[in-house]
């Protein structure tokens, strides 16, 4: 160590050791001073729900319904912000489901049928953005799987869940990207069912407009229940937007990254939470990202332009 | 960690509380040199203690306790310090003279030198200078390379070095040559 590193030890010792920390009693920590602000936000929110609520019902009784509701139907109209479908029957897959009901952020995602959707592809083209991949072609322990392939750290590879196959980053594994797409693609939309109550420590999401492991644009959910967009340059984390909530990691929850021109935007569960204007990458395949030390699981991958 | 924290269990709402009174007062220095204001320090402390109880239940006795918890409240006050700038320009538009320091409260030199850090940049310093922790395990905590945080640290010393000069002028390794490069004394830290 030298004379500066040690004298700024010392220096940073001797102004922070003395500041005085008043620690409120250990019940606050619990429940927090933002308590008595949460019933009027709380209030605020149930009263837009009815109100979008009743929107919906009223066009439905006018004969322009939106949503029909038999069996074996999806809803009719996507929220805004939502790409439509790929050709490719992504409409049927459950994961279409679960990124299409803006309901669903504080509820936990389905896992898959063990069946793939039909048309479902684990092999990207480079024409056009598109990718299907549920992991259910691929044998248990393809590491990597099949069109995949580790641009940096350890993968588990493919895993059986919770009755099928997702991708697994495990605990002894350092920071990894496991990448697939074209490097021509410019914008398009990647999603994956990211399974978020694994996480201890750092982060787990979808990358975009992917260079190499220190290049790219990186939607995830991090530990502590916030979702981050970050730009990485370099190698070089940049936050361009965080939700600053605290969201419930339990279950599986759907990360989606965006990118038209220089609009990036990062959803949860269908809902676009994070919005940022960045001019750093204009193309790149694409990439699941889980931080080092991390068990993450993914599945169901979606791209689509 | 401190002393007696051994032996916590998930969920725990006694094991909680008894990581919450042991980590508290550290976690509310670190935020304070990242966000430069001890009240708002508190309070992000305060949500991050929110948020890790939720979380609570979840946690495996195999992460490192301390270092879950610095990289909640290190998210919270980069989210803060986020949103207080995203302010502070709006208002500076607006009034034209609001929101700026009182030119009567003097912050030491250390803060205010840490003050003029980038938010990572700062945090960088308090885990590695001030909490000890190795290059690995900040770059854990914050979601950086590892190269990533010698370059951070590398460029954070350059401006501190810059900004104490006067006050440290009586040390010589307080002005390095070059502003660039990796730490060399890695193995000396953590």
């Amino acid at each position: 160590m030298d004379r500066f590193d040690r004298r700024l030890r010392a220096e940073l010792h001797r102004e922070f050791d003395s500041q005085a920390v008043d620690t409120p009693p250990a019940h606050r920590a619990r429940y927090g001073r933002l308590g008595r602000r949460q019933p009027p936000m709380r209030a605020m929110a149930l009263v837009t729900a009815a109100f979008a609520i009743g929107i919906l019902v009223g066009l439905v009784y006018e004969g322009r319904a939106i949503i029909s509701v038999g069996p074996g139907h999806q809803l009719g109209a996507l929220p805004s912000g939502t790409p439509p479908a790929p050709a490719t029957g992504t409409a049927s897959s459950p994961a279409s489901v679960s990124s299409t009901s803006p309901s669903a952020s504080a509820t936990a995602t389905r896992r898959p049928s063990p069946t793939s959707p039909p048309g479902a592809s684990p092999v990207p083209t480079a024409a056009r953005p598109s990718l299907n991949d549920d992991f259910e072609a691929d044998q248990v322990g393809a590491n990597p799987p099949r069109g995949w392939r580790a641009g940096d750290g350890q993968w588990a590879g493919v895993v059986s869940s919770g009755g099928g196959h997702a991708v697994r980053h495990g605990t002894a594994q350092a920071l990894g990207h496991l990448v697939t797409g074209s490097p021509q693609w410019t914008d398009y939309a990647v999603s994956a069912d990211v399974r978020t109550d694994l996480l201890d420590l750092g982060f787990a999401g979808v990358a975009g407009r992917y260079q190499d492991p220190g290049d790219d644009y990186e939607c995830g959910v991090a530990v502590g229940g916030q979702l981050d967009l970050w730009v990485v340059h370099g190698g070089d984390r940049e936050v361009l937007d965080s939700s600053g909530i605290s969201l419930d990691l339990a279950g599986d929850h759907n990360v989606r990254l965006e990118m038209r021109g220089s609009t990036i935007t990062c959803a949860l569960d269908g809902t676009v939470l994070l919005r940022a204007t960045d001019t750093t990458f204009s193309a790149g395949s694409i990439a699941l990202v889980a931080s080092t030390g991390e068990a993450a699981e993914f599945d169901n991958v979606r791209v689509s332009g | 960690m401190g002393e007696g924290l051994s032996g916590l269990r998930p969920g725990s709402r006694e094991d909680f509380d008894r990581l919450y009174l042991d980590s508290h007062p550290r976690l509310v220095r670190t935020l304070t040199a990242v966000l430069g204001d001890a009240a708002a320090a508190e309070d992000c402390v305060q949500e991050a203690f929110v948020r890790a109880w939720k979380a609570w239940p979840r946690w495996r006795p195999e992460a490192p306790v301390e270092a879950w918890l610095y990289r909640i409240a290190l998210n919270v006050a980069f989210s803060h310090r986020r949103r207080m700038k995203l302010r502070q320009v709006t208002e500076r538009l607006l009034r034209p003279g609001l929101g700026r320091a009182d030119p009567r409260v003097r912050a030491s030199p250390l803060r205010a030198a840490l003050a003029k850090l980038p938010p990572r940049e700062s945090a960088a310093v308090m885990l590695r200078y001030y909490h000890g922790y190795s290059r690995a395990e900040t770059a854990q905590i914050l979601g950086l390379t590892e190269r990533a945080v010698s370059l951070r640290l590398s460029r954070a010393q350059a401006i501190l070095a810059r900004e104490l000069g006067d006050e440290w002028s009586d040390d010589r390794a307080l002005h390095p040559t070059g502003t660039s490069g990796v730490i060399k004394d890695e193995e000396t830290i953590g």
